[in-house]
């Protein structure tokens, strides 16, 4: 029957995580710091123990400092490690990156990391970047330096979510001439910044081709094996509608080979395509649905439950300057001793808690929660 | 400025919290010399806290057509509770749109709608050159010759570079310590000003927009010398003497041209207070500075 | 009749937003029954928190009723001014 078939795609977070996740898995985490994250399959893989991750991430750091606490990530792809909430560098990844647990980290901005995930997500070969350049971004490449960037003699990439290069800088073709603001035939550019110092004649930069003209960083896409982002609705076909900020999620939901992804609800196929518009991501890209209220704790999905500060204001004080075995026995205790996300969130957490944190309709978040008492 | 405080009401809370009309906090001074560095019309990309707070007080006071951006994708929200991310959906409330940070960084900002970023730094060189990466050392272990990580891993770029690729101003923030107002910066996160001497500037490089910076600390304001780049100090506040200054500054500061700051007027602080962060939530932070 | 049609206009963007909640509630309406059966053996916290929900969704639909019926109500008069005049 044609339901049978849609049933296929659900699947509990301990089943996704087995069949997709394996140890050493390039994996991306959407969501953006305390907005939607995917903590159910991330529970999940701590409460497996699936380690060696090359974990890529551009809005960190929740579920990173969770995978990073309980000692699963080997590599990392990067933009930001801060965690909200009391700690301005997550603590448990910098420790992990201090001591070496975390051996390889490959850093990106904001910008370029976004430009890798949309080239990911169009099938694109890589996509330019205004940014970066006269960084040091450019200059350091880590895994150049540890022999991880080109090919092997039998012709295959060394490793699938390794792009040869990290950057290429290019003079571009077209002289300057998309650069805002610029000059139009009936009058000034109507965009409000005013620098474009290549108009003014102020660049005639040499840097990195050689050749004077106008820079351009290229970004090779971002292509895990494996993208996990929490949606509020998902149809039982797999149509995905995010209520609420996006941010990476669309890009960085695309651009790899399995997409998991979990939510507050299961729905009918037909309330999301009666609006299709509203939808982001089309059933066929969904390889695995995980129904998990509240699984996003302690993370907030609009619309649903806001972040619970109290949580974060905790962790620090539990975890931040504790020496490494104390981190792991509090993310091991956290979720190991639990079955499921359920009993995590029933037992653990608890269901007054949950219910505390429900959002009203006008504002998406609770506008009366008190955060900081 | 008109403003809807009633005055009843704000003596109340004066006396609540323990604060006088005229008489300015830590906080509250940062917050104060931040937004009077914000021009109005703006496209400002700022992170929550007191970048945010500072924009939100231009807002009600000289910046009424400020529209503020936040790098996860968020355009122009009405803010009406703190947020304590740019992703917290209080920072949302009420946007003219919602999207991603490949629209922010994109459609908004390379597309000529960042006039203004204001930065977080750990550490900033003379030539207004941020570092938020790594202090000690950069390469992890895996490929580093000393079998360990970094001395001190800091949070990376996340938007700064970006937004100081492609801001006409950036307005950078950070505590005035000599250990983080090096020479040089070790690892160059973040170029915010000229980025370094003839040959080696922002522009020799090929990045097209920006160059204007205030670094705003806790002490004073410092901008790029125009000919050298070379930061200088440019404004000092109310009580602070420029020669504790120049001794907290690792490189060697031109203390010769400063100005005072007009201390933060009763209205900013009015409005601060009873309109912006009423609660105190970033207001009522105590100063990094060990004294 | 140029001067009409924006409000005429602002008419049909609440006959389609109608769409949505429409599809929900005939669904919630579907489920209501065996939901209601389901509910034994709760512990006292659950059930303050979907006694707490329940009434949350139930003051939202009773706004938006009264917003329905005042409209049809004015809507009335107006169809009233058309059909006479």
């Amino acid at each position: 029957m044609a339901n049978d078939n849609l049933k296929n795609k659900v699947m509990t977070a301990k089943e996704a995580v087995e069949r997709f996740i394996k140890p050493g898995t390039h994996i991306a985490f959407g969501g953006f710091t305390i907005l939607r994250r995917p903590m159910t399959i991330a529970r999940e893989i701590v409460r497996q123990g699936i380690k060696d991750l090359f974990v890529t991430m551009n809005g960190g750091t929740l579920v990173e400092e969770m995978l990073a606490g309980a000692g699963l990530i080997k590599w990392l792809e990067t933009t930001y490690l801060g965690l909200e909430g009391g700690m301005p560098v997550a603590y448990a990844i910098r420790q992990a990156i201090e001591s070496g647990e975390i051996e390889l980290i490959e850093d990106y901005s904001n910008w370029s990391f976004a430009q890798r995930t949309l080239a990911g997500r169009l099938g694109l070969p890589f996509m330019p970047c205004l940014g970066d350049i006269g960084s040091d971004l450019i200059e350091y490449d880590t895994f150049k330096k540890g022999g991880l960037r080109g090919k092997r003699e039998d012709g295959e990439f060394i490793h699938p979510g390794i792009p040869p290069k990290k950057y290429e800088i290019i003079d571009d073709p077209f002289e300057g001439f998309g650069l805002r603001p610029k000059r139009f035939k009936n009058g000034e550019d109507s965009c409000v910044n005013k620098t474009n110092a290549y108009r003014d004649g102020k660049i005639k930069s040499t840097k990195y081709t050689g050749k004077e003209g106008v820079k351009v960083a290229l970004v090779p896409p971002l292509m895990p094996e494996v993208c996990v982002v929490r949606a509020q609705r998902v149809a039982l076909d797999g149509t995905v509608r995010i209520e609420g900020l996006i941010g990476p999620d669309l890009d960085q939901s695309l651009c790899g080979r399995i997409l998991i992804v979990e939510c507050e609800r299961i729905c009918p196929p037909e309330e999301l395509r009666a609006v299709p518009e509203h939808n982001q991501i089309a059933a066929h890209f969904v390889h695995a649905i995980v129904e998990q209220p509240f699984g996003a704790y302690p993370s907030a999905v609009p619309n649903y439950y806001d972040y619970d500060y109290s949580w974060f204001r905790n962790y620090v004080k539990e975890v931040n300057h504790q020496p490494k075995e104390k981190v792991r026995e509090f993310w091991e205790k956290h979720v190991k001793e639990t079955k499921d996300d359920w009993d995590y969130l029933y037992n653990k957490v608890g269901i007054k808690k949950l219910f505390s944190l429900r959002t009203d309709p006008k504002y998406h978040y609770n506008p009366n929660l008190d955060r900081f008492n | 400025m008109p403003v809807d405080i009633n005055i009843k009401e704000y003596e109340e809370y004066l006396n609540k919290m323990g604060l006088e009309k005229e008489k300015y906090t830590y906080m509250e001074l940062l917050a104060v010399a931040t937004a009077r560095e914000m021009p109005d019309e703006a496209f400002a990309f700022v992170g929550t806290g007191l970048p945010l707070l500072a924009a939100m007080l231009a807002q009600h006071t000289h910046a009424p057509n400020m529209t503020i951006i936040l790098e996860a994708g968020t355009v122009g929200p009405k803010i009406e509770h703190i947020p304590v991310s740019v992703a917290d959906p209080r920072a949302c409330y009420q946007a003219s749109t919602l999207s991603t940070l490949v629209d922010a960084f994109g459609t908004l900002a390379a597309r000529g709608y960042c006039t203004l970023g204001v930065l977080g730094a750990a550490e900033c060189d003379k030539y207004g050159n941020l570092n938020s990466t790594a202090i000690g050392s950069y390469w992890p272990k895996g490929v580093s010759e000393t079998g360990k990580g970094p001395d001190v891993r800091l949070t990376g770029s996340g938007g700064a570079n970006s937004i100081a690729s492609l801001a006409d101003k950036i307005i950078a923030m950070m505590v005035h310590e000599k250990r983080r107002l090096p020479e040089k910066v070790q690892y160059l996160t973040t170029p915010a000003g000229l980025r370094g001497p003839k040959g080696e500037t922002r522009y020799d490089y090929g990045l097209f927009r920006g160059g204007d910076l205030v670094v705003v600390t806790d002490l004073c304001k410092m901008k790029p010398d125009p000919e050298t780049g070379i930061l200088y100090l440019y404004e000092i506040y109310p009580g602070v003497d420029p020669e504790y200054v120049r001794q907290n500054t690792g490189f060697d500061l031109d203390i010769s041209r400063c100005k005072v700051m007009e201390p933060p007027t009763a209205e900013e602080l009015m409005i601060l207070r009873m309109k912006v962060d009423p609660d105190r939530i970033y207001l009522g932070r105590k100063p990094k500075r060990k004294e | 009749m140029q001067r009409l049609m924006n409000y005429i206009w602002l008419l049909n963007a609440c006959a389609n937003s109608l769409l949505e909640p429409n599809i929900l509630l005939k669904e919630a309406l579907e489920k209501t029954d065996n939901f209601t059966r389901e509910l034994k053996g709760l512990k006292e916290e659950e059930k303050e928190c979907l006694v707490k929900e329940i009434e949350n969704v139930i003051s939202y639909l009773r706004e938006n009723r009264n917003y329905m019926e005042s409209l049809e109500e004015r809507l009335k008069r107006a169809l009233f001014t058309l059909q006479e005049g």
